[in-house]
C-alpha cells in the first residue's frame, strides 16, 4: 500500500530505520521508534475522531481515550482495538520501555542481555504491526460506513 | 554491564549512525546522573523527574546558568524527538548535533557530579 502523506512517509523511513537496528542488533534503536512510532498512531486515529485532543495526549492517555471510545461504542473502536493488544502496548511501554530510560542504571543487566533486549524490542517491534494492522482495518471500515470522512 | 561499558554502546551507536539508540542512551546516562546525585544528596528514595533533578543540582550551584539552560533546551530537544519526532521536521543533521550537545553535557556532568 503506497503512503502518500508526508506524515506517512516519515513513518515509513522509521520503520525501515527500525527493522535495520533490529536486525544489526542495535535493540535500544528499536525500543526507542517502537515507542515513537505507537505514540503517533495512536495520537493520529484519534485526532479522526476527536478534533480538539491536545498536545498532551501520550501513549496511556491515548489509551484511556480509545477505552472509553470503546465502552461507548463509538467509531467501530469496540470492534478493531481489541483489550488484549492495548493492554500489551501499555505493559510493554511501563514495564520495559520506560525502566530502561528512566533508569538506566539500574538495568546495566538487562542492557547486558542481548537475549532479553533482544526480546523488549521484537515485542515492541510486534506491537508496531499489531497496532498498525488494527488501525489499517478500522479505517477501511470506518470510512466505508462513513462514520469518518 | 557498568557505566563504562554503556559509554562504549554509546560510541558505537554514534559510530553506525544509530542516532536514536545514542539519544536513548545519553537520555538515560543523563537522567541517571542527576537523579544519583539527588538521591543521594536527600536521601530520599522519592521518584522524581529529569526537570526536578536539573532543578536540584542548579539550586545547589553545582552547574552554571549556562549549563543549566543547555541541560533544559536538551531535555526538551529529547522529548520533541520521543513525542514529536513524525510531524516536527528533525533531520540527520539536527539530530546529530543533539547527540554531540549531549555528549557535551554528560561530559560536564561527569566532571561535576563525580
Amino acid at each position: 500500500m503506497t503512503r502518500l502523506t508526508k506524515k506517512g512517509i516519515v513513518i515509513s523511513s522509521l520503520i525501515d530505520k527500525s527493522t535495520l537496528a533490529l536486525s544489526e542488533g542495535f535493540y535500544l534503536e528499536v525500543i526507542f521508534l517502537s515507542h515513537v512510532i505507537i505514540e503517533e498512531r495512536l495520537k493520529s486515529t484519534l485526532l479522526k475522531v476527536y478534533k480538539n485532543l491536545g498536545e498532551r495526549n501520550k501513549i496511556p492517555g491515548c489509551i484511556k481515550k480509545i477505552k472509553n471510545l470503546k465502552e461507548d461504542k463509538l467509531y467501530l473502536f469496540d470492534v478493531y482495538f481489541k483489550d488484549d493488544l492495548l493492554k500489551k502496548i501499555l505493559s510493554w511501554k511501563k514495564q520495559k520501555r520506560d525502566p530502561l530510560i528512566h533508569e538506566i542504571e539500574q538495568n546495566y543487566d538487562l542492557i547486558n542481555s542481548s537475549n532479553e533486549l533482544e526480546s523488549i524490542a521484537k515485542d515492541g517491534n510486534k506491537l508496531v504491526r499489531d497496532l498498525s494492522t488494527a488501525i489499517m482495518k478500522w479505517k477501511r471500515d470506518v470510512k466505508r460506513q462513513k462514520l469518518i470522512t | 554491564m557498568n557505566s563504562a561499558a554503556i559509554r562504549d554502546r554509546l560510541a558505537v551507536s554514534i559510530e553506525k549512525e544509530f542516532y536514536f539508540e545514542s539519544l536513548f542512551i545519553l537520555a538515560s546516562l543523563l537522567e541517571g546522573l542527576t537523579k544519583k546525585y539527588n538521591k543521594a544528596s536527600t536521601g530520599s528514595n522519592e521518584r522524581i523527574s529529569f526537570d526536578d533533578s536539573i532543578e536540584f543540582i542548579f539550586g545547589k550551584n553545582l552547574i552554571s546558568a549556562e549549563i543549566y539552560t543547555r541541560l533544559t533546551t536538551w531535555r526538551n530537544d529529547r522529548n520533541t524527538i520521543v513525542h514529536d519526532l513524525v510531524t516536527r521536521t528533525i533531520d540527520e543533521q539536527r539530530l546529530q548535533a543533539i547527540i554531540t550537545e549531549g555528549k557535551e553535557l554528560l561530559e560536564v556532568l561527569d566532571e561535576v557530579l563525580k
